[in-house]
């Protein structure tokens, strides 16, 4: 059986599915919301009549330029975030609905190599995931244009957009480890309390030295999000790494091996 | 490894920590014939049949499917195999189509194949209609269009009659045996339901607590059920003695305080009357028993009489 229809198949059973959609709505109100706190940035008496800004959230606003490069920025670091949680809730959609719909069995059973599902899998999740970051970047540009924000040169949005596709693939190998605790526990419920319980980890590693060595941690570090002294050497993508294949080794491992007890 | 049969399995078993699932179940399943596989819930019918797809590894034992091991050739044997377990699941966001598409491309089935299986299972109205908006009836069509999409030479199916209305139920039984009879196709299938696998089944195999209580040909079974007669009596010593030494059965058992079932071959309910009444004993009744499939079930896993 050849691969690729395996991976078209799988692009196939994404068809109708509620999740694209709430995924693609999910990051585009992530970046209208980047560009509303842009829209207080810069009129700061407006929101604070309109009740939107209080007496802390002026003092961050406080000396924050409103610019395109401060946008991108914001959208940088919550495309690190949100990427990683995006594509955390994609892995356990992908592999758990397999479980949840009753259809793993069927999946399963079929004359295909069980480790070519779980690789035409991640490949469809990094496509998804690529296409939604694809997408945010027209959206960033258009609601920075609708807030108002001057300066946009091709020299700025190249380099953002680069670096969020970076971020995508780093958040990406990192949420193989979801798609492992999917399958293991044969739904997606267990794999989105994971994914908060690593965020939750990202965030305690990152407030301390350990920050570069902890891959959830990493994607945050690499995003901006813990400061822009924060750097990160070879170490951290070879962590990074690692985790991606061990992530897809222990996915394939446990539908190789397993009884399929649903 | 005999090249007729369908199924070939010995010694199959399956353990979930101390829990006995399957006991060291044989089973040969002849190219062509249908095969009840009879049992109560629990019973160990559903982890057989996913012993036999590869779903579950078993404790011990071999299978052999089509004349090639499982273990060693599992992808060459599924792809000859059509398949349903338990519940009917599809993908619920895609059609009828797009969920048999989906199988279509993963068994490398031609493309026409799709429209086949939804005419032959009816499903015609429903093609452009979502999996999850299906009642449970079209579902349960709907896996099995997805079990013969690629023609396969063996059918596993699990409880084929769940969730079909009694036309339904008519009608699968139909197909099925219309595919036994003009494909060859060899249909193993588990049922709890008594009716069923006796409408259906050339043979039957009974398991119970997780063992193969006995492997029977319908037919021989509708021959040996018409032999027993049961007798209600005052003296039920006396009617065994009598009916021992003056008749010569040896196939008697006692089935109540007042009750003696007689299970000899050849066994006529005047001669038994006529020796009773001589013998001085009371008789009250007297009932010819046809054995059926409800009855030996009930009898071979301790149901009731």
């Amino acid at each position: 059986m050849r691969f690729f229809s395996v991976v078209v198949t799988e692009f196939s059973k994404l068809r109708r599915s509620r999740v694209t959609w709430v995924s693609l709505a999910a990051y585009t109100f992530m970046i209208v919301m980047a560009g509303f706190f842009m829209w207080m940035m810069k009129n700061p008496s407006a929101a604070a009549s309109l009740g939107l800004l209080g007496q802390k959230a002026n003092f961050a606003v406080g000396g924050q330029a409103v610019d395109w490069p401060s946008f991108l920025t914001f959208v940088v670091e919550m495309g690190g975030i949100g990427g990683l949680i995006m594509c955390s809730v994609i892995m356990a959609f992908v592999f758990g609905r397999e479980y949840t719909e009753g259809t793993a069995k069927n999946m399963l059973a079929l004359p295909i190599p069980r480790s070519r599902f779980v690789l035409a899998k991640i490949i469809v999740s990094a496509a998804w995931l690529a296409a939604l970051t694809l997408w945010i970047v027209p959206v960033t540009c258009l609601v920075g244009s609708m807030v108002g924000l001057p300066g946009l040169t091709t020299g700025l949005l190249l380099p953002a957009a680069a670096k969020l596709f970076v971020l995508a693939l780093l958040s990406l190998c990192c949420a193989v480890l979801v798609a492992w605790v999917a399958v293991e526990t044969r739904g997606y419920f267990a794999p989105l309390g994971f994914s908060i319980f690593t965020l939750v980890l990202a965030n305690v590693f990152g407030r301390t030295g350990w920050g570069p060595w902890v891959p959830w941690t990493i994607v945050g570090l690499y995003s901006g999000a813990a400061g822009p002294e924060a750097t990160l050497g070879w170490g951290s993508f070879v962590v990074i790494a690692a985790t991606f294949l061990i992530g897809t080794a222990l996915t394939i491992r446990h539908e190789l091996s397993a009884d399929n007890g649903q | 490894m005999s090249g007729d049969a369908a199924i070939l399995a010995s010694g199959l078993s399956k353990n979930y920590g101390s829990v006995r699932a399957v006991v060291n179940i044989d089973l040969d399943v002849r190219r062509g014939e249908i095969y009840g596989f009879l049992g109560r819930n629990g019973a160990g019918k559903t982890t057989t049949i996913r012993m036999l797809l590869g779903l579950v590894r078993p404790s011990a034992g071999e299978i052999a499917m089509l004349g090639s091991s499982l273990e060693k050739n599992r992808a060459g044997v599924l792809s000859r195999v059509g398949y349903f377990v338990e519940s009917a699941a599809a993908y619920p966001n895609l059609t009828v189509t797009e969920n048999l598409r989906v199988q279509q491309r993963l068994t490398g089935a031609a493309s026409k194949s799709v429209d086949d299986v939804i005419e032959l299972l009816k499903l015609e109205e429903y093609r452009h209609r979502r999996a999850g908006r299906l009642s449970l009836g079209n579902r349960q069509r709907l896996s099995l269009a997805r079990a013969l999409v690629h023609s396969p030479e063996l059918l596993i199916l699990d409880e084929p009659a769940n969730g079909l209305d009694p036309a339904g139920i008519v009608e699968i039984r139909a197909l099925l045996r219309r595919l036994a009879d003009e494909r060859g196709v060899t249909i193993f299938m588990s049922s709890h339901l008594l009716d069923e696998v006796e409408h259906l089944a050339d043979r039957i195999g009974i398991v119970h607590m997780g063992s193969l209580m006995e492997e029977v040909d319908y037919r021989e079974l509708q021959e040996k059920g018409r032999l027993a007669i049961e007798i209600e009596v005052d003296d039920v010593a006396r009617a065994e003695r009598v009916l021992r030494d003056e008749l010569g059965f040896v196939d008697l058992t006692r089935s109540g305080e007042a009750s003696l079932r007689v299970s000899d071959r050849g066994a006529k309910a005047a001669p038994i009357a006529r020796a009773l009444v001589g013998a001085g004993i009371s008789l009250q009744r007297l009932i010819p028993l046809e054995e059926d499939l409800e009855r030996h079930f009930m009898r071979l896993t301790g149901g009731g009489s």
